[in-house]
Protein backbone atom coordinates (compact mmCIF):
# COMPACT_ATOMS: atom_id res chain seq x y z
CA UNK A 1 0.00 0.00 0.00
CA UNK A 2 1.47 3.34 -1.05
CA UNK A 3 0.67 6.66 0.61
CA UNK A 4 0.80 10.00 -1.13
CA UNK A 5 0.96 13.04 1.09
CA UNK A 6 0.55 16.67 0.05
CA UNK A 7 3.19 19.38 0.50
CA UNK A 8 1.20 22.00 2.35
CA UNK A 9 -2.02 20.42 3.48
CA UNK A 10 -2.64 17.56 5.85
CA UNK A 11 -4.10 15.33 3.13
CA UNK A 12 -2.67 11.87 2.71
CA UNK A 13 -4.02 9.54 0.03
CA UNK A 14 -3.79 5.80 -0.33
CA UNK A 15 -2.92 4.62 -3.84
CA UNK A 16 -4.43 3.68 -6.18
CA UNK A 17 -6.49 6.86 -6.19
CA UNK A 18 -8.22 8.83 -8.93
CA UNK A 19 -9.62 12.12 -7.70
CA UNK A 20 -10.91 15.35 -9.20
CA UNK A 21 -9.52 18.69 -8.19
CA UNK A 22 -12.21 21.32 -8.75
CA UNK A 23 -10.48 24.68 -8.93
CA UNK A 24 -11.16 28.18 -10.15
CA UNK A 25 -8.64 29.50 -12.65
CA UNK A 26 -4.90 29.15 -13.20
CA UNK A 27 -3.69 30.58 -9.92
CA UNK A 28 -5.48 27.97 -7.84
CA UNK A 29 -4.38 25.29 -10.31
CA UNK A 30 -0.73 26.24 -9.83
CA UNK A 31 -1.10 26.25 -6.07
CA UNK A 32 -2.83 22.85 -5.90
CA UNK A 33 -0.51 21.33 -8.47
CA UNK A 34 2.44 22.31 -6.33
CA UNK A 35 0.76 20.96 -3.21
CA UNK A 36 0.19 17.61 -4.86
CA UNK A 37 3.43 17.17 -6.83
CA UNK A 38 6.09 18.77 -4.64
CA UNK A 39 6.58 15.72 -2.38
CA UNK A 40 7.51 13.69 -5.46
CA UNK A 41 10.21 16.20 -6.39
CA UNK A 42 11.71 15.88 -2.92
CA UNK A 43 11.71 12.08 -2.94
CA UNK A 44 13.75 10.23 -5.61
CA UNK A 45 11.60 7.13 -5.09
CA UNK A 46 8.57 8.93 -6.50
CA UNK A 47 7.77 9.86 -10.10
CA UNK A 48 5.44 12.18 -11.98
CA UNK A 49 3.44 11.85 -15.17
CA UNK A 50 1.86 15.01 -16.63
CA UNK A 51 -0.72 14.87 -19.41
CA UNK A 52 -3.63 16.68 -21.06
CA UNK A 53 -4.42 18.14 -24.47
CA UNK A 54 -1.37 18.83 -26.65
CA UNK A 55 0.94 21.33 -24.97
CA UNK A 56 -0.60 21.01 -21.53
CA UNK A 57 2.03 18.74 -19.99
CA UNK A 58 4.75 21.31 -20.77
CA UNK A 59 2.54 24.02 -19.37
CA UNK A 60 1.99 22.09 -16.14
CA UNK A 61 5.75 21.47 -15.92
CA UNK A 62 6.29 25.21 -16.32
CA UNK A 63 3.87 25.89 -13.44
CA UNK A 64 5.74 23.39 -11.33
CA UNK A 65 9.16 24.86 -12.20
CA UNK A 66 7.90 28.32 -11.29
CA UNK A 67 6.57 27.07 -7.97
CA UNK A 68 9.72 25.22 -6.95
CA UNK A 69 12.02 27.84 -8.45
CA UNK A 70 14.24 25.49 -10.41
CA UNK A 71 14.64 23.80 -13.76
CA UNK A 72 13.26 20.25 -13.90
CA UNK A 73 14.87 19.23 -17.21
CA UNK A 74 17.15 16.67 -15.56
CA UNK A 75 14.16 14.85 -14.03
CA UNK A 76 12.50 14.88 -17.45
CA UNK A 77 15.68 13.59 -19.10
CA UNK A 78 15.94 10.67 -16.71
CA UNK A 79 12.20 10.02 -17.13
CA UNK A 80 11.37 10.50 -13.48
CA UNK A 81 9.02 13.12 -14.86
CA UNK A 82 7.28 12.05 -18.06
CA UNK A 83 5.35 14.47 -20.25
CA UNK A 84 2.46 12.81 -22.04
CA UNK A 85 -0.49 13.97 -24.08
CA UNK A 86 -4.08 13.13 -24.87
CA UNK A 87 -5.36 12.00 -28.23
CA UNK A 88 -8.56 12.47 -30.25
CA UNK A 89 -8.75 8.67 -30.28
CA UNK A 90 -9.75 7.92 -26.71
CA UNK A 91 -8.45 4.35 -26.73
CA UNK A 92 -5.06 5.76 -27.65
CA UNK A 93 -5.47 8.40 -24.95
CA UNK A 94 -6.02 5.72 -22.32
CA UNK A 95 -2.96 3.87 -23.59
CA UNK A 96 -0.97 7.13 -23.48
CA UNK A 97 -1.76 7.27 -19.77
CA UNK A 98 -1.37 3.63 -18.77
CA UNK A 99 1.84 2.77 -20.66
CA UNK A 100 4.09 5.36 -19.01
CA UNK A 101 2.44 4.91 -15.62
CA UNK A 102 3.11 1.16 -15.77
CA UNK A 103 6.65 1.85 -16.94
CA UNK A 104 7.27 4.07 -13.90
CA UNK A 105 5.75 1.51 -11.54
CA UNK A 106 7.84 -1.20 -13.18
CA UNK A 107 10.98 0.84 -12.49
CA UNK A 108 10.08 0.81 -8.81
CA UNK A 109 8.74 4.34 -8.32
CA UNK A 110 6.08 4.58 -5.64
CA UNK A 111 3.83 6.43 -5.58
CA UNK A 112 3.57 7.65 -9.14
CA UNK A 113 1.72 10.94 -9.21
CA UNK A 114 -0.28 11.92 -12.27
CA UNK A 115 -1.83 15.29 -13.03
CA UNK A 116 -3.79 16.40 -16.07
CA UNK A 117 -6.56 18.84 -16.87
CA UNK A 118 -10.03 17.87 -18.03
CA UNK A 119 -10.71 19.36 -21.46
CA UNK A 120 -14.22 19.62 -22.89
CA UNK A 121 -15.07 20.02 -26.53
CA UNK A 122 -11.51 21.03 -27.38
CA UNK A 123 -10.36 20.56 -31.01
CA UNK A 124 -7.77 17.80 -31.31
CA UNK A 125 -8.95 16.14 -28.10
CA UNK A 126 -11.42 13.40 -27.28
CA UNK A 127 -15.10 14.36 -27.64
CA UNK A 128 -16.85 14.92 -24.28
CA UNK A 129 -18.66 11.57 -24.27
CA UNK A 130 -15.42 9.80 -25.21
CA UNK A 131 -13.52 11.73 -22.59
CA UNK A 132 -16.08 10.59 -19.99
CA UNK A 133 -15.57 6.98 -21.05
CA UNK A 134 -11.83 7.50 -20.61
CA UNK A 135 -12.32 9.00 -17.14
CA UNK A 136 -14.47 6.06 -16.08
CA UNK A 137 -11.78 3.58 -17.22
CA UNK A 138 -8.87 5.20 -15.39
CA UNK A 139 -9.44 3.66 -11.96
CA UNK A 140 -9.76 0.07 -13.26
CA UNK A 141 -6.62 0.72 -15.33
CA UNK A 142 -4.49 1.49 -12.26
CA UNK A 143 -5.93 -1.19 -9.99
CA UNK A 144 -3.21 -2.63 -7.80
CA UNK A 145 -0.67 0.01 -8.80
CA UNK A 146 0.89 2.64 -6.51
CA UNK A 147 -0.57 5.45 -8.60
CA UNK A 148 -2.42 8.60 -7.56
CA UNK A 149 -4.11 10.59 -10.30
CA UNK A 150 -5.36 14.15 -9.94
CA UNK A 151 -7.64 15.32 -12.77
CA UNK A 152 -8.10 19.06 -12.67
CA UNK A 153 -11.50 20.59 -13.47
CA UNK A 154 -11.60 24.35 -13.88
CA UNK A 155 -14.95 25.68 -12.64
CA UNK A 156 -14.18 29.02 -14.29
CA UNK A 157 -14.03 27.50 -17.78
CA UNK A 158 -15.90 24.21 -17.95
CA UNK A 159 -19.65 23.76 -18.40
CA UNK A 160 -21.68 22.38 -15.52
CA UNK A 161 -22.25 19.06 -17.24
CA UNK A 162 -18.47 18.42 -17.34
CA UNK A 163 -18.43 18.84 -13.61
CA UNK A 164 -21.30 16.51 -12.78
CA UNK A 165 -20.77 13.78 -15.37
CA UNK A 166 -16.99 14.03 -15.23
CA UNK A 167 -15.60 15.29 -11.93
CA UNK A 168 -18.26 13.91 -9.63
CA UNK A 169 -19.44 10.75 -11.35
CA UNK A 170 -16.13 9.32 -12.60
CA UNK A 171 -13.94 10.10 -9.58
CA UNK A 172 -14.29 8.42 -6.22
CA UNK A 173 -13.11 11.55 -4.44
CA UNK A 174 -13.02 15.29 -4.99
CA UNK A 175 -10.77 18.02 -3.71
CA UNK A 176 -12.60 21.34 -3.48
CA UNK A 177 -11.29 24.40 -1.67
CA UNK A 178 -8.79 22.22 0.18
CA UNK A 179 -11.37 19.70 1.34
CA UNK A 180 -10.88 16.12 0.20
CA UNK A 181 -14.11 14.15 0.32
CA UNK A 182 -15.82 11.12 -1.12
CA UNK A 183 -17.97 11.86 -4.11
CA UNK A 184 -21.48 10.57 -3.35
CA UNK A 185 -22.26 10.67 -7.06
CA UNK A 186 -19.37 8.37 -8.03
CA UNK A 187 -20.34 5.48 -10.30
CA UNK A 188 -18.11 2.46 -10.80
CA UNK A 189 -16.81 1.96 -14.33
CA UNK A 190 -19.33 -0.75 -15.18
CA UNK A 191 -22.26 1.17 -13.74
CA UNK A 192 -21.12 4.32 -15.46
CA UNK A 193 -21.00 2.55 -18.80
CA UNK A 194 -24.37 0.85 -18.40
CA UNK A 195 -26.40 3.59 -16.76
CA UNK A 196 -24.79 6.91 -17.56
CA UNK A 197 -22.65 6.88 -20.66
CA UNK A 198 -25.34 5.54 -22.96
CA UNK A 199 -27.84 8.02 -21.53
CA UNK A 200 -25.89 11.26 -21.56
CA UNK A 201 -28.59 13.91 -21.95
CA UNK A 202 -27.07 15.67 -24.94
CA UNK A 203 -26.94 12.40 -26.83
CA UNK A 204 -30.67 11.81 -26.44
CA UNK A 205 -32.56 13.47 -29.29
CA UNK A 206 -35.65 14.52 -27.31
CA UNK A 207 -33.88 15.90 -24.28
CA UNK A 208 -33.37 19.54 -23.55
CA UNK A 209 -34.72 20.88 -26.82
CA UNK A 210 -37.02 23.36 -25.06
CA UNK A 211 -34.01 24.96 -23.46
CA UNK A 212 -32.57 28.01 -25.11
CA UNK A 213 -29.53 27.40 -27.25
CA UNK A 214 -26.31 26.84 -25.36
CA UNK A 215 -22.78 25.89 -26.20
CA UNK A 216 -23.64 22.32 -25.27
CA UNK A 217 -26.64 22.19 -27.57
CA UNK A 218 -24.73 20.36 -30.22
CA UNK A 219 -24.76 16.98 -31.88
CA UNK A 220 -22.59 14.25 -30.45
CA UNK A 221 -19.32 13.81 -32.28
CA UNK A 222 -17.69 11.16 -30.13
CA UNK A 223 -16.88 7.70 -31.40
CA UNK A 224 -18.61 6.09 -28.42
CA UNK A 225 -21.88 7.82 -29.26
CA UNK A 226 -21.63 7.03 -32.93
CA UNK A 227 -21.12 3.37 -32.10
CA UNK A 228 -24.15 3.09 -29.86
CA UNK B 1 -32.90 7.71 0.39
CA UNK B 2 -36.04 6.40 -1.25
CA UNK B 3 -39.58 6.04 0.09
CA UNK B 4 -41.51 2.83 -0.54
CA UNK B 5 -43.30 4.62 -3.39
CA UNK B 6 -39.97 4.97 -5.19
CA UNK B 7 -40.02 8.75 -4.71
CA UNK B 8 -37.06 10.26 -2.87
CA UNK B 9 -37.58 10.33 0.90
CA UNK B 10 -36.96 13.98 1.71
CA UNK B 11 -36.26 14.89 5.33
CA UNK B 12 -38.42 17.73 6.71
CA UNK B 13 -37.27 20.42 6.71
CA UNK B 14 -34.73 20.05 3.94
CA UNK B 15 -33.03 22.13 1.29
CA UNK B 16 -32.24 20.13 -1.81
CA UNK B 17 -30.37 20.95 -5.04
CA UNK B 18 -31.89 19.20 -8.02
CA UNK B 19 -29.28 18.69 -10.76
CA UNK B 20 -31.05 18.24 -14.08
CA UNK B 21 -30.26 18.59 -17.75
CA UNK B 22 -32.80 20.62 -19.70
CA UNK B 23 -36.55 21.17 -19.46
CA UNK B 24 -37.70 17.60 -19.88
CA UNK B 25 -35.85 16.28 -16.84
CA UNK B 26 -36.87 19.38 -14.89
CA UNK B 27 -40.56 18.77 -15.60
CA UNK B 28 -40.36 15.08 -14.69
CA UNK B 29 -38.70 15.71 -11.33
CA UNK B 30 -40.47 18.89 -10.26
CA UNK B 31 -44.00 18.06 -11.35
CA UNK B 32 -43.78 14.63 -9.71
CA UNK B 33 -42.63 16.32 -6.51
CA UNK B 34 -45.47 18.85 -6.60
CA UNK B 35 -48.14 16.33 -7.58
CA UNK B 36 -47.43 14.27 -4.47
CA UNK B 37 -48.31 17.33 -2.41
CA UNK B 38 -51.35 18.12 -4.48
CA UNK B 39 -52.74 14.68 -3.66
CA UNK B 40 -52.45 15.40 0.07
CA UNK B 41 -54.80 18.13 1.32
CA UNK B 42 -52.59 18.88 4.32
CA UNK B 43 -49.77 20.01 2.05
CA UNK B 44 -49.21 23.30 0.24
CA UNK B 45 -47.26 24.16 -2.91
CA UNK B 46 -44.98 27.14 -3.43
CA UNK B 47 -43.61 27.79 -6.92
CA UNK B 48 -40.89 30.42 -7.16
CA UNK B 49 -38.62 31.86 -9.82
CA UNK B 50 -38.10 34.66 -12.31
CA UNK B 51 -41.28 36.52 -13.38
CA UNK B 52 -43.59 34.07 -15.15
CA UNK B 53 -41.81 30.93 -13.95
CA UNK B 54 -44.28 30.18 -11.15
CA UNK B 55 -47.21 30.58 -13.56
CA UNK B 56 -45.53 28.28 -16.07
CA UNK B 57 -44.98 25.63 -13.41
CA UNK B 58 -48.63 25.86 -12.42
CA UNK B 59 -49.78 25.44 -16.04
CA UNK B 60 -47.49 22.44 -16.44
CA UNK B 61 -48.86 20.94 -13.25
CA UNK B 62 -52.44 21.46 -14.48
CA UNK B 63 -51.54 19.66 -17.71
CA UNK B 64 -50.03 16.80 -15.77
CA UNK B 65 -52.97 16.28 -13.43
CA UNK B 66 -55.57 17.13 -16.10
CA UNK B 67 -57.54 19.70 -14.17
CA UNK B 68 -57.81 23.38 -13.35
CA UNK B 69 -55.97 24.26 -10.15
CA UNK B 70 -57.32 27.78 -9.74
CA UNK B 71 -59.48 26.73 -6.73
CA UNK B 72 -56.31 25.65 -4.88
CA UNK B 73 -54.60 28.84 -5.98
CA UNK B 74 -57.47 31.05 -4.79
CA UNK B 75 -57.61 29.17 -1.49
CA UNK B 76 -53.95 29.92 -0.89
CA UNK B 77 -52.86 26.31 -1.02
CA UNK B 78 -50.79 27.06 -4.09
CA UNK B 79 -48.70 30.22 -4.07
CA UNK B 80 -46.64 31.65 -6.92
CA UNK B 81 -43.63 33.68 -5.81
CA UNK B 82 -41.39 35.97 -7.80
CA UNK B 83 -37.65 36.55 -7.65
CA UNK B 84 -36.25 40.04 -7.18
CA UNK B 85 -32.89 41.56 -8.12
CA UNK B 86 -32.76 42.93 -4.57
CA UNK B 87 -31.85 39.84 -2.58
CA UNK B 88 -33.37 41.13 0.66
CA UNK B 89 -36.70 41.54 -1.11
CA UNK B 90 -36.31 38.13 -2.65
CA UNK B 91 -35.78 36.60 0.77
CA UNK B 92 -38.87 38.40 2.01
CA UNK B 93 -40.79 37.03 -0.98
CA UNK B 94 -40.00 33.56 0.34
CA UNK B 95 -40.43 34.11 4.07
CA UNK B 96 -43.83 35.83 3.93
CA UNK B 97 -45.61 32.96 2.11
CA UNK B 98 -43.94 30.39 4.38
CA UNK B 99 -45.30 32.23 7.40
CA UNK B 100 -48.74 32.39 5.80
CA UNK B 101 -48.67 28.65 5.12
CA UNK B 102 -47.70 27.98 8.71
CA UNK B 103 -50.49 30.23 10.00
CA UNK B 104 -52.94 28.29 7.82
CA UNK B 105 -51.84 25.06 9.47
CA UNK B 106 -50.38 23.20 6.51
CA UNK B 107 -48.37 20.19 7.64
CA UNK B 108 -45.86 20.49 4.80
CA UNK B 109 -44.90 23.02 2.14
CA UNK B 110 -43.33 21.82 -1.10
CA UNK B 111 -41.23 24.70 -2.33
CA UNK B 112 -39.72 24.77 -5.81
CA UNK B 113 -37.39 27.67 -6.58
CA UNK B 114 -36.16 27.63 -10.15
CA UNK B 115 -32.59 28.90 -10.10
CA UNK B 116 -31.45 31.77 -12.29
CA UNK B 117 -27.81 32.74 -12.69
CA UNK B 118 -26.85 36.18 -13.88
CA UNK B 119 -30.45 36.69 -15.02
CA UNK B 120 -31.86 40.23 -15.24
CA UNK B 121 -34.70 39.66 -12.77
CA UNK B 122 -32.60 37.67 -10.34
CA UNK B 123 -30.11 38.79 -7.70
CA UNK B 124 -26.46 38.91 -8.85
CA UNK B 125 -24.77 35.51 -8.47
CA UNK B 126 -22.91 36.33 -5.26
CA UNK B 127 -26.07 37.73 -3.69
CA UNK B 128 -28.01 34.71 -4.83
CA UNK B 129 -25.42 32.45 -3.18
CA UNK B 130 -25.94 34.36 0.07
CA UNK B 131 -29.67 33.80 -0.35
CA UNK B 132 -29.20 30.06 -0.96
CA UNK B 133 -27.05 29.69 2.13
CA UNK B 134 -29.41 31.80 4.22
CA UNK B 135 -32.36 29.64 3.16
CA UNK B 136 -30.92 26.83 5.29
CA UNK B 137 -31.47 28.93 8.39
CA UNK B 138 -34.86 30.17 7.25
CA UNK B 139 -36.43 26.85 6.42
CA UNK B 140 -35.16 25.21 9.59
CA UNK B 141 -38.11 26.89 11.27
CA UNK B 142 -40.76 25.66 8.82
CA UNK B 143 -42.16 22.29 7.74
CA UNK B 144 -40.82 22.70 4.22
CA UNK B 145 -39.00 20.76 1.55
CA UNK B 146 -37.15 23.26 -0.64
CA UNK B 147 -36.17 21.99 -4.07
CA UNK B 148 -33.80 24.20 -6.08
CA UNK B 149 -33.34 23.01 -9.68
CA UNK B 150 -29.96 23.77 -11.30
CA UNK B 151 -29.91 23.22 -15.05
CA UNK B 152 -26.65 21.61 -16.17
CA UNK B 153 -27.42 22.56 -19.77
CA UNK B 154 -27.50 26.28 -18.96
CA UNK B 155 -25.50 26.96 -15.81
CA UNK B 156 -21.76 27.56 -15.61
CA UNK B 157 -19.81 25.10 -13.50
CA UNK B 158 -19.28 27.70 -10.78
CA UNK B 159 -23.04 27.85 -10.16
CA UNK B 160 -22.98 24.12 -9.47
CA UNK B 161 -19.90 24.16 -7.23
CA UNK B 162 -20.62 27.26 -5.16
CA UNK B 163 -24.42 27.11 -5.35
CA UNK B 164 -25.86 23.64 -5.77
CA UNK B 165 -23.14 21.77 -3.90
CA UNK B 166 -21.96 24.16 -1.22
CA UNK B 167 -25.29 25.60 -0.08
CA UNK B 168 -27.51 22.48 -0.08
CA UNK B 169 -27.26 19.66 2.49
CA UNK B 170 -28.89 17.30 -0.02
CA UNK B 171 -28.51 16.72 -3.76
CA UNK B 172 -31.06 15.03 -5.99
CA UNK B 173 -29.61 13.74 -9.24
CA UNK B 174 -30.84 11.04 -11.58
CA UNK B 175 -33.74 10.34 -9.19
CA UNK B 176 -31.41 9.60 -6.27
CA UNK B 177 -31.35 11.77 -3.16
CA UNK B 178 -28.00 11.91 -1.38
CA UNK B 179 -26.51 13.71 1.56
CA UNK B 180 -24.01 16.17 0.24
CA UNK B 181 -20.48 16.17 1.74
CA UNK B 182 -19.64 19.42 -0.07
CA UNK B 183 -22.28 21.36 1.89
CA UNK B 184 -20.92 24.24 3.96
CA UNK B 185 -22.94 25.39 6.97
CA UNK B 186 -24.35 28.93 6.55
CA UNK B 187 -22.18 30.60 9.15
CA UNK B 188 -18.99 29.22 7.65
CA UNK B 189 -20.21 29.82 4.11
CA UNK B 190 -20.79 33.47 4.89
CA UNK B 191 -17.50 34.07 6.65
CA UNK B 192 -15.15 31.88 4.67
CA UNK B 193 -16.58 31.20 1.24
CA UNK B 194 -18.82 34.09 0.25
CA UNK B 195 -16.24 36.75 0.96
CA UNK B 196 -13.63 34.78 -0.97
CA UNK B 197 -15.52 33.73 -4.09
CA UNK B 198 -12.81 33.41 -6.72
CA UNK B 199 -14.35 35.73 -9.29
CA UNK B 200 -14.71 38.44 -6.65
CA UNK B 201 -10.99 38.43 -6.04
CA UNK B 202 -10.42 39.73 -9.58
CA UNK B 203 -13.26 42.23 -9.52
CA UNK B 204 -13.12 43.29 -5.91
CA UNK B 205 -11.15 46.49 -6.13
CA UNK B 206 -13.22 47.91 -8.97
CA UNK B 207 -16.44 46.86 -7.33
CA UNK B 208 -15.65 48.50 -4.04
CA UNK B 209 -15.41 51.75 -5.97
CA UNK B 210 -18.48 51.15 -8.12
CA UNK B 211 -20.81 49.74 -5.47
CA UNK B 212 -23.32 47.06 -6.42
CA UNK B 213 -24.80 43.95 -4.80
CA UNK B 214 -24.73 42.79 -1.21
CA UNK B 215 -21.14 41.66 -1.66
CA UNK B 216 -20.21 45.02 -3.19
CA UNK B 217 -19.94 43.61 -6.69
CA UNK B 218 -21.74 44.98 -9.74
CA UNK B 219 -24.47 42.69 -11.03
CA UNK B 220 -23.26 40.38 -13.74
CA UNK B 221 -19.71 39.90 -12.58
CA UNK B 222 -20.33 36.28 -11.72
CA UNK B 223 -20.80 35.11 -15.26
Amino acid sequence: MSQARFARSEQQLTAPEHFALVHHGEEELREKLFDFLRPALDDPKQAIYLCGPPGWASRLLGHLETSVGRDLRSEVAERRIILGHGDPDVDQQLQNLLDPVRELCGRGFSPVRVAGPAAWDVPGYAAPEDFLWYESRVLPGIEGLPVTIMCTYDAARLPASALLYGAFETHSHTLIDGVFSESPSFLSADTYLKTRLIHLPWLEPDRGRAVSSTSEDRPARGRRSRNR
Amino acid sequence: MMASSGAPAFPVPSHVALLHYGESELRDAVLGFLQLGLDRPSEALFCFGEPGVGERLLRNLESRVGRDLSPEYRAGRIVLGTANPDVDRQLENVIAPLEAFRASGFALVRFVGIVGWNAPDFPPPEDFLWFESKLNEIISGFPVIGLCPYDLARMPARAIVYGALETHPFVLSGGTLRQNPQFIAPDRYLHERLVALPWLQDDGRAALQAGGGRMGIPAGSGR
